[in-house]
């Protein structure tokens, strides 16, 4: 019987996970380790980013249990098409969060929080394709982001790397 | 043509700005989506703002790639590439590419390569094709467990790197024994795509990946004349394209192929047996081929033989057939038909008539065309729904091959007609009346459109999932 956890959203919702899916976080396997994960766990995320969340590990935890119990021999077929699933599981998974950017950003934020590497490798890539061509002012205002330079410097800046500044 | 296009960049620019994308991030998880950037985007987000002035340190993305090479010296590329990798301060590089002559420099750009393996690396994108000779890869400091993808332009592997954890490779212009073959497929069991192009190698090549579960896409183009013969033991392949003189391919498992490109550059007589046998094509569903492999096969039957009998051929899953008909020289409406209606499940076809006019003899006149004339029309191309003819010049032949198919396809919803590349739709405007009312005239299905495109407008929007067959 596998044990479980209930996680807390921060909308007061309710999530039952098993525990080998929800200690890819290491903030949350701390807390158990700690002991400190007794009854409800509060998380400061959102119910809907975290059900992208659990989504997530899910997943994962799937990939990681079919590799161990991989025998090697007459699964070609059957292994194959699991690729091709997880593939397009990735693919459906990254066009959902670009139709929804907010909760892509959300789930940025909670990937880091909850410390879970490889998801937060996985979405910053995702909108590091976003920003990719993007001129500085673009960027700038796509995350708030206020340009203190003085346009001296900036002139330093770009004849330091100039290549990099050609068209 | 070239003032149209900056305004239409404009237009562009404005509509993402109307849907502009906003987020507060922390700084500290905006430096690591930067650090997914390409070192180019890495080093133009220092302008951002002073926080980020030297984020660019931290790219995981080492590409200096044609783009970057192009009217660059030697010298100039190496002194910016060097100093990148000296300052370089992230953990992880993702991927490295390099595009440049090496030639003196070999110490320092090993120096690299062994930088990036150190910081775990999962992509090599090395291409020396500048340089007169190819460049050395010593598998001393290239065993690595963290590479995936693996290209090499014009390079010498000498003993080969276990890869274990490969799942890409790409080799080009390298010279490929079969000692290489052989200790990469035995080494690299995760591979899953292998790219063969412009190598010089064995007459016989030998591509034994039975123990890879995961192999599925194979690409082989234009390795010179000496190849003869392709063995193909590779269980789970599901893609083969193959460009260049014509070979004979053998595969020794029965295949889940699906999607193939046969495209020999031009006929030779085969004397002992089809080039590929066609039995191990019955689950392609996607495939194209030039007419030089059309014309083996033909004339593999003798002439009088092939057309007294049915086409034995049954590519029974066969959904798409893309025939490219330059470079032909017998091969004429009778044998694409022949082809055609050996299978049965074909819903789309795209024949190619660019640079190609028909040639039928008098065989054709005094046999053939009477023998197609004669069957019954409507009687196969049961799926067929799109029939798409480039290269069109409303010659007699060509629309001896229209009106064989208008009339057999009973569920025909599209036939595109589009000029060849070298004359407009409006060179053709008095046939075009004529024949339009023609082809209407013999069309089988009820629902089917005819559309006729000039080359350069062409917007159909029907097109061959192979929109090359060369991809080197």
């Amino acid at each position: 019987m596998a044990i479980m956890y209930a996680l807390k959203s921060s909308d007061n919702e309710i999530f039952e996970v098993e525990q080998k899916v929800i200690e890819q976080s290491e903030t949350i396997k701390k807390m158990i380790e700690d002991g400190a994960a007794t009854g409800e766990i509060p998380l400061q995320v959102s119910s809907k980013t975290l059900a992208k969340v659990l989504e997530w590990c899910k997943q994962r935890q799937h990939k990681t249990v079919e590799n161990e119990n991989d025998d090697n021999k007459g699964k070609r077929k059957k292994e194959r098409d699991e690729d091709d699933d997880i593939k397009e599981w990735e693919n459906k998974f990254s066009d959902e969060l670009k139709a929804d950017k907010d909760v892509l950003f959300d789930l940025l934020l909670a990937s880091n929080y909850l410390d879970l590497p490889a998801l937060l490798s996985f979405l910053c890539q995702l909108v590091a394709d976003m920003v990719a061509g993007k001129m500085p002012e673009e960027i700038r205002r796509m995350f708030n982001i206020e340009n203190d330079f003085t346009p001296e410097e900036e002139k330093a800046i770009t004849a330091e790397h100039g290549w990099a500044f050609q068209p | 043509m070239s003032e149209s296009q900056p305004a239409k960049k404009r237009i562009k620019r404005q509509h993402d700005q109307h849907h502009l994308i906003t987020a507060n991030l922390p700084d500290d998880i905006l430096e690591i989506i930067f650090s997914f950037l390409p070192i180019k985007e890495a080093l133009r987000t220092g302008l951002l703002s002073p926080r980020f002035r030297n984020c660019w340190i931290r790219s995981r993305k080492l590409h200096f790639d044609k783009d970057f090479a192009r009217g660059r010296s030697q010298e100039n590329f190496i002194t910016i590439v060097d100093k990148i990798f000296n300052v370089h301060a992230a953990p992880t590089i993702l991927s490295l590419r390099l595009y440049f002559n090496p030639t003196g420099v070999v110490s320092i750009v090993e120096e690299w390569i062994k930088k990036c393996v150190e910081k775990g690396v999962e992509e090599l994108d090395l291409n020396f094709v500048e340089g007169p000779n190819p460049f050395v890869i010593y598998s001393s400091y290239l065993n690595t467990n963290s590479l995936k993808i693996l290209k090499l332009c014009h390079c010498k592997v000498f003993v080969p790197p276990k890869l274990c954890y490969l799942n890409t490779l790409v080799l080009k212009k390298v010279h490929v024994r079969p000692v290489l073959m052989k200790t990469f497929l035995e080494n690299c069991l995760l591979l899953e795509s292998l790219d063969i192009s412009k190598c010089h190698t064995m007459a016989h090549m030998k591509i034994y990946a039975e123990n890879l579960n995961k192999f599925k896409e194979l690409r082989v183009g234009d390795c010179g004349p000496y190849t003869v013969v392709i063995d193909i033991d590779a269980p789970t392949l599901r893609l083969f394209h193959y460009s260049g003189q014509p070979v004979f391919v053998k595969f020794m498992h029965k295949l889940m192929l699906n999607d193939v490109i046969v495209n020999f550059f031009s006929f030779s007589y085969m004397r002992k047996e089809n080039p590929v046998n066609l039995n191990d094509l019955s689950n392609v569903t996607v495939f194209s081929a030039t007419a030089a492999f059309l014309e083996i096969l033909v004339s593999k039957k003798g002439n009088k033989e092939f057309h007294e009998k049915p086409p034995g051929i049954r590519l029974m899953q066969l959904k798409e057939f893309q025939l490219i008909m330059e470079g032909a020289h017998f091969c004429n409406v009778y044998d694409i038909a022949s082809f055609l209606k050996s299978c049965p499940r074909l819903e789309k076809v795209f024949i190619d008539l660019n640079e190609f006019s028909f040639a039928c003899g008098y065989y054709w006149e005094s046999h053939q065309k009477e023998i197609l004339d004669k069957e019954v029309p409507g009687a196969a191309f049961e799926c067929v729904k799109v029939v798409k003819i480039t290269g069109f010049k409303f010659q007699k032949h060509e629309v001896e091959l229209v009106k064989y198919v208008v009339q057999k396809a009973r569920f025909l919803k599209n036939l595109v007609l589009v000029t060849p590349r070298n004359s407009r739709l409006n060179d053709y405007a008095e046939e075009l009346q004529h024949y339009y009312k023609m082809f209407c005239c013999w069309k089988a299905s009820i629902i089917g459109q005819i559309t006729v495109f000039d080359y350069f407008e062409d917007t159909s929007s029907v097109h061959p999932q192979h929109s090359r067959l060369t991809w080197f």
